[in-house]
């Protein structure tokens, strides 16, 4: 009953969505603000259950009393349960495995690590933007966030997205001894790649010979453009297609196929 | 007023309907479209084919619902390939919706059709927030970044994890992306530092930025969106690896007709768009 309910409600906010092609109408603004909301919705729930509370509150320091009275919601704090001389993970708390008498004598151990009280303080203060007075200090986790993803991304980046594609573009190794289709397109991709920079060189002006490879440069990224806008039409009718044959099996199932 | 005046006054609206009815009436009237295997899938193909049967493939699911379309049938022709030829599989989610993509796709191929052990032929290691850190993480270890699975048990308790401790000891990656995090990080943060065999199927709208890690051998092959998928499912029918064709070739009659099309409207619109300015100059 309850799949039913889901399929027809699917339906019909896919069939208001798509009523917007035809005019803007109430019954695709109550799907679009419906969308939106369960959205915004989602993806705080999954990011405070999935995020916050694992990786941030489960490493804090927990009263005994609090582990125990919320189950549901603190499980994911402890890490371990501890039952004569047995040691289970933290979900033994809510899995059933235990009776209520067991757990009640049972010892929850909460592994806490201060260095969490960091980002702790870290993630309050982006919160002091809402005050005018202290609001710079905001600008702190900012800056530790923007740190911390450049050097992580640093290194990699530029070993797979410059290194290697240098390598890769320059270098013919790879297709010695391959025939003349190969040789081929290892040229046109160098003479895209050289123009290409050319193109997005902007110390010379483009002009006399600068110019016209700056121009060819031109040509090969419309052809990326082009093979982009390709790709992204056929993943839209993709998507158009998925929708249909939801649709589809949504009728079938009302008129017996 | 000129047929070529009235085109470029053309409401919007008829294009949206010979859109619709171009995917659905192929859709009604199913018809067979010819699939031929490009390089790019045959090396995908050639990857697995590498393999020697019982090795572990870590397959990562970063798809949602609004990309199943496209994704799900490549989805399923991989894991039917790979539990097939006996590999043991480590599923990974580094989106939140990928947990629920993985859940389904396993429940139907890995439980309903080859009735296997959670825990010793497959595992799934669920969702863990933190995009591209989470693989540096696994890159060191698989159960400090992963202490329990989906089912709440720690790895350890698992025969599939004996003897696993990081992202060296897989054979073999398969990104299941539509988006970040997905292939792209995949290669910059475990194929390419750490050497490990990889390949991927991925959205179209992904094809042109993954593709140069496809040219220069950083991955190994691509399924490129619905046609990538169709391919592959192709592929499995030529090689004997499967018995019939799925979701993926019968939506490809659909896709051909929507193309044609598109490429109808966009030459008879700049058609219209020159002859109509030609003649405003004239006059």
């Amino acid at each position: 009953m309850i799949v039913t309910i889901g399929i027809w409600c699917a339906a019909f906010l896919t069939l208001a969505i798509f009523s917007f092609l035809y005019k803007d109408n109430p019954f695709y603004r109550f799907a679009e603000h419906l969308f939106t909301g369960v959205s915004a919705a989602y993806w705080m729930v999954v990011a405070f259950w999935n995020q916050i509370h694992p990786n941030l509150f489960g490493n804090l320091w927990w009263p005994d009393w609090f582990l125990r009275k919320w189950p549901e919601f603190t499980y994911v704090l402890v890490d371990e349960v501890h039952v004569g001389g047995e040691i289970l993970p933290g979900n033994a708390l809510v899995d059933g495995s235990l009776s209520p008498e067991v757990l009640a004598s049972a010892e929850l151990v909460n592994i806490i690590s201060p260095i969490y009280y960091i980002p702790l303080v870290l993630g309050i203060l982006f919160f002091t933007r809402l005050i005018p007075k202290i609001s710079y200090l905001s600008r702190w986790p900012l800056a530790f966030v923007m740190g911390m993803a450049a050097g992580l991304r640093l290194y990699s980046f530029l070993q797979s997205n410059a290194m290697m594609q240098i390598s890769s573009t320059v270098n013919p190794a790879p297709i010695m001894g391959q025939g003349f289709l190969a040789w081929l397109n290892f040229l046109i991709v160098a003479i895209g790649v050289f123009t290409g920079l050319i193109y997005f060189y902007f110390s010379k002006e483009h002009k006399g010979v600068f110019g016209q490879l700056s121009r060819v440069g031109v040509l090969f990224l419309m052809l990326s453009f082009g093979a982009a806008f390709g790709y992204t039409v056929m993943a839209r009718i993709s998507l158009l297609l998925g929708r249909f044959q939801f649709l589809g099996g949504w009728l079938g199932g009302i008129f017996g196929n | 007023m000129n047929i070529f005046a009235r085109l470029n006054e053309l409401d919007r609206r008829w294009i949206f309907l010979m859109i619709g009815l171009s995917v659905a009436l192929p859709l009604m009237f199913p018809f067979s479209q010819p699939v031929k295997v490009s390089p790019h899938v045959q090396s995908v193909y050639d990857a697995l084919e590498e393999l020697p049967d019982g090795s572990l493939v870590l397959v990562s699911f970063e798809y949602g619902p609004s990309t199943m379309p496209e994704v799900r049938p490549m989805a399923k022709s991989l894991l039917n390939y790979l539990f097939a030829h006996n590999h043991k599989i480590i599923v990974t989610c580094l989106w939140p919706d990928g947990l629920f993509m993985s859940r389904e796709i396993l429940g139907e191929i890995a439980v309903d059709k080859y009735n296997l052990e959670y825990g010793a032929d497959y595992i799934n290691l669920g969702y863990k927030p933190g995009n591209e850190v989470v693989i540096n993480a696994i890159a060191s270890s698989f159960s400090v970044t992963f202490p329990v699975d989906t089912r709440g048990r720690t790895l350890a308790s698992y025969p599939i994890m004996e003897g696993i401790e990081n992202l060296t000891n897989i054979d073999m990656i398969f990104s299941l992306s539509a988006g970040f995090p997905g292939t792209v990080e995949w290669v910059q943060y475990a194929a390419d530092p750490l050497g490990i065999p990889m390949s991927t199927g991925c959205t179209a709208v992904q094809v042109t930025e993954v593709v140069p890690y496809v040219e220069s051998g950083q991955c190994r092959g691509i399924l490129g969106g619905l046609s990538g998928a169709a391919e592959f499912e192709q592929l499995m029918v030529d090689m004997g690896e499967a018995e019939e064709l799925g979701a993926a070739n019968s939506g490809m009659a659909a896709q051909g007709v929507a193309h044609m099309v598109i490429v109808l409207f966009i030459v008879v619109g700049n058609l219209a768009f020159y002859v109509e300015r030609r003649r405003q100059r004239k006059y």
